[in-house]
């Protein structure tokens, strides 16, 4: 966020409005989190949500965080590994955290919100030109067959099938690794 | 290099889809045991994998409900029932913030107080605890704020997470100094007067009384709903006045009701002995544990009646019984209690009854569920307005 150190120091003066504006900005990445953890629904809102109830209790010292995406991320997971201890769960990533704890604590930090991975996917569509991006969306998104794109643009069936295939060529080399995450949400 | 990653690829996502054979997840521990960076790009695997394969549908995550209840939750977050949990979550943020807590600054810093009065807006004000002093000046009280009530004469109270506490009286007293203390509604608060006597008191609810207590005598003034402990003081009789009824006690625990909507004020005794006047008739009668005296408001006079004390005091301790209790009664309590407003789209659905017991929940949700599930009505929550409809 970009105000962010602004927001922080309002909500220190207890400023609900920069409270609202961080749960609005991260609640449902934040919740997504907590369901990499625990499968249940009401159990991750109820965590997410007292993780912002925690924030403002102690909002005096919300000035001196350094990045309100990294607290967030840890108090959540914090939070769900203890519900887990609680209800004497094993976490898949309990070895890895013990094996590891500062690769973990690293890659926590990295981690890529549902939102994020969405913004990059849709900042590298952006990047095709615009006939590319028209035909690939048509056929992908909007599950029309490339003859019926043809005859709606009214351009040859060739030409639509080498935007397609350029299209992916293009989101293969500029996505790399995320390449395989477009593949499932887009159900290439 | 390409296939060989690609392999690994498609095996952690076996893994991820717990398909992989025990001869792969062999192969993929020794992979993992190779090198640290191939741990981070399982890791990070995870992540997108994680990422794509949400436990729940990402667009079925309404930001705006949750941050209505979040907004509930802020307000009564001291009445969470899952506490265990709140508990733990508490823990986990201590663990994670323990050295930026270290510095922040202390509740001995001179600042905090002025600031207290300062970030509360106008918007909010009808929502805090209000404490009106003998000069007329406003203070809005907050349970997350530790401040000091000073008087003339020093500190006369502290408010801190509990409520508002006056300190005890060592000397007596010639003139007498109110202080009035109201409670917004969707709140409730606790209070102990210098003489030891304490206050819980509901939503929407105003009491009026001396800071220390004269010689003698003991007197306040409630409006609203308040349940009282009062400190024991035979030189002292203790008397509250209440919409036109005095009722007076010696040391006894007791629920008073005079909200407005009720035709008839009601003071219903726990523990102890109680005498209740209605000053306009000048008739009295006498309570004990387990009676409830009701003072009509229009014909004057004053009846009892024996009743299950817990239907009047529950809320005290965040338990709401209801028993045959109308709908439009429940409702206009749950209004009172969480501050919203209700529509009934149909008006015969209002005597419905409803019998059971609730516990104060963190989210008006909850508690509409539950009765969703026992009767035939349905609630549909639009920010702070909840429409009564048949289902």
């Amino acid at each position: 966020m970009e105000n962010e150190k602004e927001l922080l120091i309002a909500l220190s003066k207890g400023d609900e409005k920069a409270l609202e504006l961080f749960f609005t900005a991260y609640y449902k990445n934040l919740l997504l989190f907590a369901g990499t953890y625990i499968k249940d629904a009401a159990t991750c809102e109820d965590i997410t949500q007292q993780v912002f109830v925690n924030l403002w209790e102690k909002r005096a010292a919300a000035a001196n965080i350094v990045s309100i995406r990294s607290f967030l991320l840890k108090a959540v997971q914090n939070a769900c590994l203890n519900e887990l201890r609680r209800l004497d769960l094993k976490s898949k990533y309990e070895e890895i955290a013990a094996r590891h704890p500062e690769i973990y604590a690293q890659e926590t930090e990295n981690y890529l919100f549902f939102s994020e991975l969405q913004e990059r996917l849709e900042a590298a569509l952006r990047q095709l030109t615009p006939t590319q991006r028209q035909c690939f969306e048509m056929n992908r998104l909007q599950g029309m067959k490339q003859k019926e794109i043809a005859e709606r643009l009214d351009i040859p069936l060739r030409t639509v099938e080498l935007r397609i295939a350029e299209a992916l060529r293009f989101l293969r080399a500029h996505l790399k690794t995320y390449f395989n995450v477009l593949v499932i949400l887009l159900n290439i | 290099m390409q296939d060989k990653n690609q392999y690994i690829d498609e095996l952690i996502t076996r893994y991820f889809e717990s398909q992989a054979t025990p001869s792969e997840l062999e192969e993929l521990d020794c992979w993992l045991q190779e090198d640290e960076r191939n741990m981070r790009q399982f890791l990070r695997r995870q992540n997108l994998y994680d990422a794509t394969h949400p436990a729940f549908p990402p667009e079925s995550i309404d930001t705006l409900r949750a941050l209505r209840a979040l907004k509930t939750r802020l307000r009564r977050s001291r009445r969470i029932v899952l506490w265990k949990r709140a508990a733990a979550a508490v823990a986990a943020i201590a663990l994670v913030a323990g050295c930026v807590w270290l510095f922040a600054p202390r509740r001995h810093n001179p600042e905090r107080p002025r600031q207290l009065a300062e970030t509360v807006r106008p918007a909010d004000t009808t929502l805090a605890v209000k404490l009106t002093l003998p000069t007329g000046e406003e203070i809005f009280l907050s349970k997350t704020e530790r401040r000091d009530i000073v008087a003339d004469s020093g500190t006369v109270a502290k408010v801190d997470h509990s409520g508002l506490a006056y300190k005890p009286q060592t000397t007596d007293t010639d003139s007498v100094v109110y202080h009035e203390l109201s409670v917004p509604r969707g709140s409730d608060f606790f209070l102990e007067l210098s003489d030891g006597t304490r206050l819980w008191l509901n939503a929407e609810t105003t009491v009026r009384y001396p800071i220390r207590f004269a010689r003698g005598e003991r007197r306040i003034f409630v409006d609203g709903e308040a349940y009282l402990e009062v400190k024991r003081d035979t030189a002292s009789p203790f008397s509250v006045m209440l919409a036109g009824s005095e009722i007076t006690v010696l040391g006894t625990s007791f629920n008073v009701n005079s909200y407005p909507e009720r035709s008839e004020a009601q003071v219903t005794l726990v523990s102890g002995k109680v005498n209740v006047r209605d000053s306009e008739s000048g008739k009295g009668l006498t309570l004990r544990p387990g009676e409830q005296a009701l003072i009509p408001r229009a014909e004057g006079g004053i009846h009892k009646r024996k009743v299950d004390t817990r239907l009047y005091c529950g809320w005290k301790d965040g338990v709401l019984v209801f028993k045959s209790n109308t709908m439009e009664e429940i409702l206009r309590t749950l209004a009172r209690q969480y501050d919203v407003e209700i529509y009934w789209h149909d008006e015969s659905l209002k005597q419905y009854t409803f019998s059971g017991e609730l516990k104060r929940y963190d989210s008006i949700d909850t508690l509409l569920r539950m009765i969703e599930h026992t009767d035939n009505v349905r609630f549909t929550v639009h920010g702070r307005q909840v429409i009564v409809a048949r289902p």
